[in-house]
């Protein structure tokens, strides 16, 4: 598995930190790396009490950091966009999970991906 | 002079009276001008019947980027308070692939600084139509419309160029969109004096308050028409301009006979004589210098 998976948190600090419900929302993201080579990080969502564009300004910031894999509760639709055409596979995990949960369902191929919808 | 006729709340005549007052003036000999800004429901044609003489497409300026000439550096990005524009970088394995952009046409704000920033020049622009502009004549009126693209999220552009065609020197009565947000603004924008027609219901207070402040803010002199100013209780209306100092310049009770031309399509004016002396007299007031609206 290669790649770096990315959780919108509420609150809390590395895995232990908790799943926030809106992908471009969450003050923070922590971003892991599944092989666990790496420690977690965390990256600060500046953009998260924008008006327009929160969801734009948090896909850029992942895809900056090489984020592949993102999982939340709900991706707005413009962030969708941004982060499928980044190649950024999305999956779909509950809030108030924990980010070591995510990771724990990630690699046992659990979570649910998060389907394209075609109109 | 400069006339723009809101009113906050949706429904409450006036296209009406917008139609009348132009229509009324260009009957005297003054050169008048109808601009139909209300660009997501332009229905002041469906009165005036105009002779459409011109009719244009309006296009804004979106960047395009073509293929094999960005090098990811982010600076459009970076640029764009709206994010309106995201830069895909290559794939990492393949670290010479060019980058490119993915834009959020209904984010952009069409300025044009994601195009002067780029230190490869690789971004241009192309225009993104995003709506109609037609100009005309009833009789003696000259006629103006601007008509917004279904699913277009921006009407200040298309309204400020809109208005940019009304001739100086005209008595111009502009109908404004409802609402007191951007789209309304922008029909405020070099407005002589404002007109807000309301009725006397909770619902018009309401509005009519935020049309109010609104009007203030962009610092245009507001004035009052009450429509179908006998349905409902005006109490608590009037205690409010009364308190805030706002002329009402006329109130218009409800005649269904003016329902039944307005539901036609018809200038009531021309079938109510009531409605056609107190159009004029507020033509008239109107066309006096302002009472200026200072709290």
């Amino acid at each position: 598995m290669s790649g770096k998976l990315a959780v919108p948190i509420r609150d809390g600090e590395g895995l232990a930190a908790r799943l926030h419900a809106q992908f471009g929302r969450a003050p923070a993201f922590v971003v892991v790396d599944p092989d666990g080579a790496e420690p977690p990080q965390r990256l600060a969502n500046e953009g998260a009490q924008a008006e327009h564009g929160a969801g734009i300004g948090a896909a850029a910031l992942l895809l900056r950091h090489g984020v592949t894999a993102v999982a939340a509760e709900r991706f707005g639709p413009k962030a969708e966009q941004a982060l499928r055409a980044g190649g950024v596979a999305l999956f779909l995990a509950p809030a108030g999970l924990t980010v070591a949960e995510v990771l724990e369902r990630y690699r046992a191929g659990t979570l649910a991906r998060h389907e394209l919808k075609v109109y | 002079m400069r006339l723009v006729v809101a009113s906050g709340k949706g429904g409450t005549g006036k296209t009406l009276v917008a139609t009348h007052l132009a229509g009324l003036a260009a009957g005297r000999g003054i050169e008048a001008v109808y601009a139909d800004a209300d660009v997501e429901a332009p229905n002041g044609h469906l009165f005036l019947a105009p002779a459409v003489e011109r009719e244009e497409r309006h296009a804004l300026p979106l960047p395009v980027l073509p293929a094999g000439r960005c090098a990811a550096c982010g600076a459009c990005q970076d640029f764009c308070p709206y994010h309106a524009i995201l830069v895909l970088p290559g794939a990492p394995d393949a670290p010479d692939a060019p980058g490119s952009v993915l834009v959020f046409p209904e984010l952009c704000h069409n300025c044009g600084g994601c195009v002067r920033v780029c230190p490869s020049a690789a971004l241009s622009e192309a225009p993104h139509e995003d709506g109609t502009l037609r100009e005309g004549r009833a009789g003696p009126l000259r006629f103006l419309e601007g008509r917004l693209d279904v699913g277009e999220p921006r009407a200040a552009p298309l309204i400020r160029d809109l208005l940019r065609r009304i001739p100086a020197d005209v008595f111009a009565v502009v109908d404004a969109p409802p609402g007191a947000s951007c789209a309304t603004t922008a029909a405020l924008s070099g407005a002589d004096r404002a007109l807000l027609v309301t009725e006397p219901t909770p619902f018009g207070l309401h509005d009519l308050r935020a049309a109010l402040r609104l009007c203030r803010a962009v610092e245009v002199p507001a004035a009052v028409v009450l429509n179908r100013a006998d349905l409902g209780d005006d109490r608590p209306l009037r205690a409010f301009l009364d308190a805030e100092r706002v002329p009402v310049l006329a109130a218009w009770r409800y005649d269904p006979d003016v329902a039944a031309a307005v539901a036609r399509g018809e200038l009531a004016a021309r079938r109510v004589p009531w409605l056609r002396e107190a159009a004029e007299r507020l033509l008239d007031a109107c066309l006096a210098p302002a009472e200026v609206d200072r709290p």
